[in-house]
């Protein structure tokens, strides 16, 4: 089973740790500093929502239909062989067309409207020495967590029960 | 089991790839009357550009090429369909079986009925080998006169402006894109495109094209109005319809385009239809027909034809009427939904060139035109599709700060 940015709700302080570094992951400099004094300005692409006092990361899905690969027209967007939904590296560039920004229902696709392309998680942010996204490499408090829905169920539900009976 | 394909486009391909992914052995069928393999028409402006060749704008779908048990028919038109013995004639004059049939024939252009269509130096735009043609007749500085200020229309006109050609559109409508702006997006959207240096005739036909005194070349077009455009080239970017004949020869039932049931299965036994071709209705005793030509609906509707092909039990939804995705000049826009009375609507105009209009109809979001800052734009689809109450969401959606999380609480 592919492996999944999960996320623990009860978990997140809205720190947006993982927002930037997400950011500087696709960055040129890849340091914060370097972003800053390069005076770029690269897309974050997890979002960190807020309703009343609950902090909500909303994050690419990597969905198996995704409406983002149906809908682009320049043959861009596709879903990889290791269940990954993305616009770059493959044969045809992003035009900027803006057709997976219209489909995508979780809202999680920008438009980088002076570069003329979509943006969106990609997984090219991954810790040189680490095996895992950038964002849950970030997070302080264990919101995010990289791994399968399975195992991630599994754990839940240990959880649950070693709460129940202690 | 024999799966018969009949076109080779998004809907087509979509289908044979979901095929191949449920049932690898599968064996399939596809026909087209196009010689060239594969390629994405929506990048046929690439081609107009010369940015591009035919292989640039290659459609390949991984699982298409990967089936063992799939036959390609290029340039080869499925003629007709005979239901009794479960065959498709073809123009090699070869017979096809099938158990299930899908039709994503598209849509074609139909002549408007002009004097001297066909001359030399006027071309529609909608296949590749009229993509071509038009890049060769385009050369900086020619007079350019694009008939249709629809979302064809207007990209290979901004398309031909770009190459330095002297570009005027003409449209019977007294707006761009009449049907899906409302009167002041349309407005800004015209300023933009005549910043860029292309001119606009409203509220006007074109009659006829006019050839030069030293032959059959076009050398202008004659409006309804009286007056003569100079034209070296005329490009046709409307008067395309759904392509149903093969079904409705079979007795099938068709109307603006081919009717279908919620599982995309037409009025003919073991025949289905996808994409371009197909025409919905908007559940209800009495509601018109219309056609939603989209590449992503199209896509969606191979796949869920497919499925249902199979066996699976998958419906398919009556898709949003009008909704599209593009950029004008430096202006990105997103619209959806049919453009009706939308001018006393809920407007937010920002400093920055961001505007935002919402339809609502019932407390209800039924359509939206956003420009400038585009993003999230899919929440408000998704808004549209889901028909949610929006309880006071009005604000944020104006705003541009709703989150899914907002549309999840409403079921």
């Amino acid at each position: 089973m592919s492996k999944e940015i999960l996320v623990r709700y009860d978990r997140c302080v809205g720190c947006r740790s993982c927002e930037m570094a997400c950011a500087v992951a696709h960055s040129e400099s890849r340091t914060l500093a370097g972003t800053a004094m390069a005076g770029e300005k690269p897309a974050k692409r997890i979002f960190v929502h807020q309703i009343r006092d609950k902090k909500i990361p909303i994050n690419c899905r990597h969905c198996e239909e995704a409406p983002c690969v149906d809908a682009c027209i320049a043959g861009a967007m596709r879903r990889k062989a290791d269940g990954v939904v993305t616009n770059v590296g493959g044969d045809h560039e992003c035009t900027g067309c803006w057709m997976c920004v219209m489909m995508c229902q979780y809202g999680i696709i920008r438009a980088v409207i002076n570069e003329r392309k979509a943006v969106k998680c990609d997984r090219e942010c991954f810790e040189e020495q680490e095996d895992i996204p950038a964002c849950v490499h970030a997070c302080p408090t264990g919101a995010l967590i990289y791994g399968s829905v399975d195992q991630f169920g599994m754990e839940r539900q240990k959880e649950f029960l070693i709460k129940a009976i202690s | 089991m024999e799966h018969v394909i009949i076109g080779n486009s998004a809907a087509g391909l979509s289908a044979a790839a979901t095929l191949c992914q449920s049932k690898p052995n599968a064996k399939i069928s596809i026909v087209s009357d196009e010689i060239h393999p594969a390629y994405l028409r929506c990048m046929l402006t690439e081609i107009v550009e010369g940015k591009k060749d035919l292989k640039g704008i290659g459609y390949h779908v991984p699982a298409v090429h990967a089936s063992k048990n799939l036959t390609l028919h290029l340039g080869v038109r499925a003629e007709k369909i005979l239901l009794d013995e479960k065959r498709v004639c073809v123009s090699d004059g070869n017979t096809i079986p099938y158990d299930r049939l899908l039709v994503a024939t598209g849509a074609i252009h139909h002549s408007l009925g002009i004097d001297n269509e066909s001359i030399e130096g006027v071309s529609p735009f909608r296949t590749y080998d009229q993509a071509a043609g038009i890049a060769r007749m385009a050369g900086k500085n020619k007079h350019a006169v694009v008939i249709g200020a629809g979302l064809t229309g207007l990209r290979v006109a901004q398309t031909l402006n770009r190459m330095g050609l002297k570009v005027t559109v003409v449209d019977q409508a007294s707006r761009l894109l009449e049907s899906q702006l409302d009167r002041e997006s349309a407005r800004l959207i015209e300023n933009e495109l005549y910043r860029y240096g292309i001119r606009f005739m409203f509220d006007c036909a074109p009659e006829s094209f006019l050839t030069a005194s030293y032959g059959d070349v076009l050398a202008g077009v004659g409006l309804d109005t009286g007056k003569e455009l100079k034209a070296d080239l005329a490009v046709i970017g409307a008067g395309v319809r759904a392509r149903s004949g093969l079904v409705e020869n079979a007795g099938g039932d068709t109307d603006l385009g081919i009717r279908v049931d919620g599982h995309l299965k037409t009025s003919l036994p073991d025949v289905y239809a996808a994409g371009d071709c197909v025409e919905f209705r908007q559940p209800g005793a009495v509601s018109r027909s219309f056609l939603s030509a989209l590449w992503p609906f199209a896509v969606e509707q191979g796949r869920v034809a497919a499925l249902n092909m199979l066996g699976f039990d998958r419906t398919y939804p009556v898709p949003l009427e009008k909704l599209n995705a593009t950029q004008f000049g430096d202006i990105p826009i997103v619209s959806a939904g049919k453009m009706e009375g939308w001018d006393d609507n809920p407007v937010y105009r920002d400093r920055n060139g961001t505007y935002r209009r919402l339809f609502l109809k019932d407390g209800c979001l039924t359509g939206y035109v956003l420009m400038g800052d585009i993003d999230r734009a899919g929440i408000y689809t998704e808004a549209i599709k889901r028909k949610l109450p929006l309880n006071g969401l009005q604000k944020k959606l104006l705003k541009g700060n709703i989150t899914i999380c907002d549309i999840m609480n409403l079921k």
